[in-house]
């Protein structure tokens, strides 16, 4: 074995990720390159699953639902003391924004891979961190303070920020109380309906206003810190795309951004992980409005799915750098070192049939045939004969694809789609395929609410097959070549007289 | 040499598809059309063809529903309905929504000489009903209503030599009483 960096009197750091599929072979990788030793944990479900495979130790959590596995904190904890972990390190979902989780692993005596329990909690509250940003400056969307006690405290603000605004239930969630008010005309009745079905819905009237931010662009900033008081912004990362607020497609860098935008956006991201003393990856996401102001969203306190779109863009390993962070060394670069080049676009792959409003498409993976060559990158957590598991997320894994500039990439992408194959299971493949078709994609014209727009208009069509595929499909049935081609018995014998006589003449030569 | 007969039900309505198999050779007829092609199996188990004309297409065949096939090639999986004229028959019931409702032209797959002839014009033909026997590659093949209706022209004679898409007998849908 090579030694590690990290070796202190020949024992080396020993990182469990607490999570499964490509998130888990991913940080495994990034833990081989760093002589880091690796450990899995896995469910019943898993057993088999790639990343128990890949890894150095690995440890049973229980039965396959998600709460008895890789949501329970002692079944966690349990398997790091067995295969003595000395890091944890959560990957993305499952437990990755939970404080509780990253005090009990500090409890223990394991280092959190990711940041302070602190942070987590802080930017995990909604109300909380907006007024947390508020105070650090950094916008946010423009609401009221509170819940209104009438329409007349309403209009007055939206004289102030312009219409449209957004009536909002204090109570509400997930789209549920909620209504747009174009014009103070309209505001008095939409008020009171508002404040009639939160109170119906939530047992709470109380309602307030906020501006309506009309077509935005989700437009995010990668930052990474260390305990040493480092913090850096390492480019934004264009996620509009996406199909029911869930991002589907994501670019780096956004192709909106401009020189001035992106250190207004670098700013504002930085002070948001400042407000909080940040350490590790994190993502400080904002809504871009069409006239280039933007808003605090929310930040997401862990590596993030689409890490690799700003990994290949700016050269840097981030997941080996959370460890390293981790591990108490200084970030392996610092802004005068970092140079983007290029553009790189991310497809997330899942077992959903996009031509039955996306269901979720388990099942077993019959072939598996991942796109290579120049600008492709595939972070995939499952192999030919995989079986794809109903109690997960139904990500199979990420293609990653990078070039000169956006179009270049979007070459490689279309060429990338038409080297890959997944049968067994429905996969969200011919969604990116009419992606790369479309003129308003390559246009890079989109916002939050286009995709589900052009969606409903019909993006998807099933096309009819091509007349050399008809002919493909009738030679296959009629049995054609059922032997491999070149693989015939006789041709199986001369290999073996082939080998012979090479031996043979080696002997000769020796 | 094996042969195999297909319907293919594809932009155009049902298709009779006829596959030769000679070796690594493949010739089909579809829609008095002629191709041929020479055919390899993969080591990963994907079949590739090479036409005459030199262009290549690779894919994987996986079974779908009933009377139907699954290609995936580099232009995505697509869903093909393609079988033997018994199962197309189990897939597509005469007299369900399956059933197409414009004129129906039997036409010959290949060149050949007619055999015999069964129906005349007027006759009223089940789906599956034999229309004629044609006998081509010196073997005698049986040309089968694909759709059932009324036959409205008869192109040919027993005895005679037809060419390769010649039209032989035209169907029409049943008009109901």
């Amino acid at each position: 074995m090579i030694g590690s960096r990290f070796t202190v009197h020949g024992s080396r750091p020993r990182l469990l990720v607490a999570n499964r599929g490509e998130i888990a072979l991913r940080i495994f990788r990034a833990c081989r390159d760093l002589g880091v030793e690796t450990v899995a944990v896995y469910s019943d479900a898993d057993r088999a699953a790639p990343h128990v495979a890949a890894a150095d130790f690995a440890a049973r959590l229980g039965p396959a639902p998600a709460r008895e596995s890789y949501l329970s904190i002692p079944a966690l904890l349990e398997a790091a003391r067995k295969t003595r972990a000395t890091l944890v390190h959560p990957g993305y979902g499952f437990l990755a924004e939970n404080a509780a989780f990253a005090r009990a692993c500090a409890e223990a005596g394991l280092v959190f891979v990711g940041p302070p329990a602190s942070a987590i909690a802080a930017m995990g509250s909604k109300t909380g961190s907006r007024r947390l940003m508020e105070k650090a400056g950094v916008p946010v969307v423009p609401g009221m303070p509170g819940a209104a006690r009438d329409a007349s405290e309403i209009a007055a603000f939206a004289r102030r920020v312009g219409y449209p605004v957004l009536l909002k239930a204090s109570a509400g969630g997930g789209g549920k109380g909620m209504r747009r008010v174009e014009s103070e005309d309209d505001l008095a009745a939409a008020f009171t309906r508002v404040c009639a079905e939160a109170e119906a819905s939530f047992g709470d009237g109380a309602t307030y206003a906020e501006k309506l931010v009309e077509r935005p662009r989700h437009v995010e900033v990668q930052v990474i810190g260390d305990s040493r008081g480092n913090l850096l912004a390492v480019g934004e990362r264009e996620c509009s795309l996406q199909r029911r607020h869930q991002k589907v497609v994501e670019e780096c860098p956004s192709p909106v951004v401009d020189a001035a935008l992106r250190a207004r956006l670098f700013e504002a991201a930085l002070a948001a992980a400042r407000a909080v003393s940040y350490v590790s990856c994190g993502t400080v996401e904002f809504l871009l409005a069409p006239d280039g102001s933007f808003y605090f969203l929310e930040m997401n306190t862990r590596l993030q799915v689409e890490h690799p779109v700003t990994e290949e863009v700016w050269g840097v390993d981030l997941a080996a750098a959370m460890i390293r962070v981790a591990l108490g060394e200084a970030l392996p670069f610092s802004a005068g070192s970092l140079a983007p080049r290029g553009h790189a676009i991310e497809c997330r792959v899942y077992a959903e049939d996009p031509f039955r409003a996306f269901a979720p498409s388990p099942g077993t993976i019959a072939a598996l045939r991942l796109p290579e060559g120049p600008g492709v990158r595939n972070d995939v957590g499952v192999e030919s004969g995989s079986v794809v598991p109903i109690d997960y997320d139904p990500m199979l894994g990420k293609l990653v694809v990078h070039g000169p500039d956006r179009a270049a990439a979007i070459a490689r992408l279309a060429r990338a789609l038409s080297d890959y194959e997944i049968a067994g299971v429905e996969t969200t493949l011919p969604l990116f395929r009419a992606l790369v078709n479309d003129a308003e994609f390559r246009g890079a014209r989109f916002d939050v609410q286009w995709l589900d727009r052009r969606l409903a208009d019909g993006l998807l069509v099933r096309s009819d097959a091509r007349p050399d595929a008809v002919l493909l499909a009738a030679a296959g049935l009629a049995g054609a070549d059922a032997a491999p081609a070149g693989r015939g018995s006789n041709e199986a014998a001369s290999l073996w007289r082939e080998t012979a006589r090479r031996e043979a003449l080696r002997g000769v030569l020796g | 040499m094996r042969r195999a007969t297909f319907v293919h039900r594809g932009p155009n309505g049902p298709e009779e598809l006829l596959v030769t198999l000679d070796g690594s050779r493949c010739s089909f007829t579809i829609a008095g059309r002629a191709e041929a092609a020479e055919a390899a199996r993969l080591p990963d188990g994907r079949l590739s063809l090479i036409f005459e004309d030199g262009r290549q297409v690779c894919g994987r065949l996986l079974p779908a529903g009933e009377g139907e096939v699954e290609v995936s090639t580099a232009a995505g999986a697509a869903r093909i309905a393609l079988a033997e004229p018994l199962r197309d028959r189990l897939a597509h019931p005469p007299g369900g929504a399956a059933e197409g409702s414009g004129t129906e032209e039997v036409r010959a797959l290949m060149p050949g000489r007619v055999v015999e002839v069964n129906v005349s014009p007027g006759d009223s033909v089940a789906p599956g009903a034999l229309l004629l026997v044609l006998e081509a590659m010196k073997m005698q093949n049986e040309i089968r209503s694909v759709r059932g209706g009324r036959v409205s022209r008869v192109d040919v004679v027993a005895g005679r030599p037809v060419e390769g898409g010649a039209r032989l007998v035209v169907l029409e849908p049943e008009v109901p009483a």
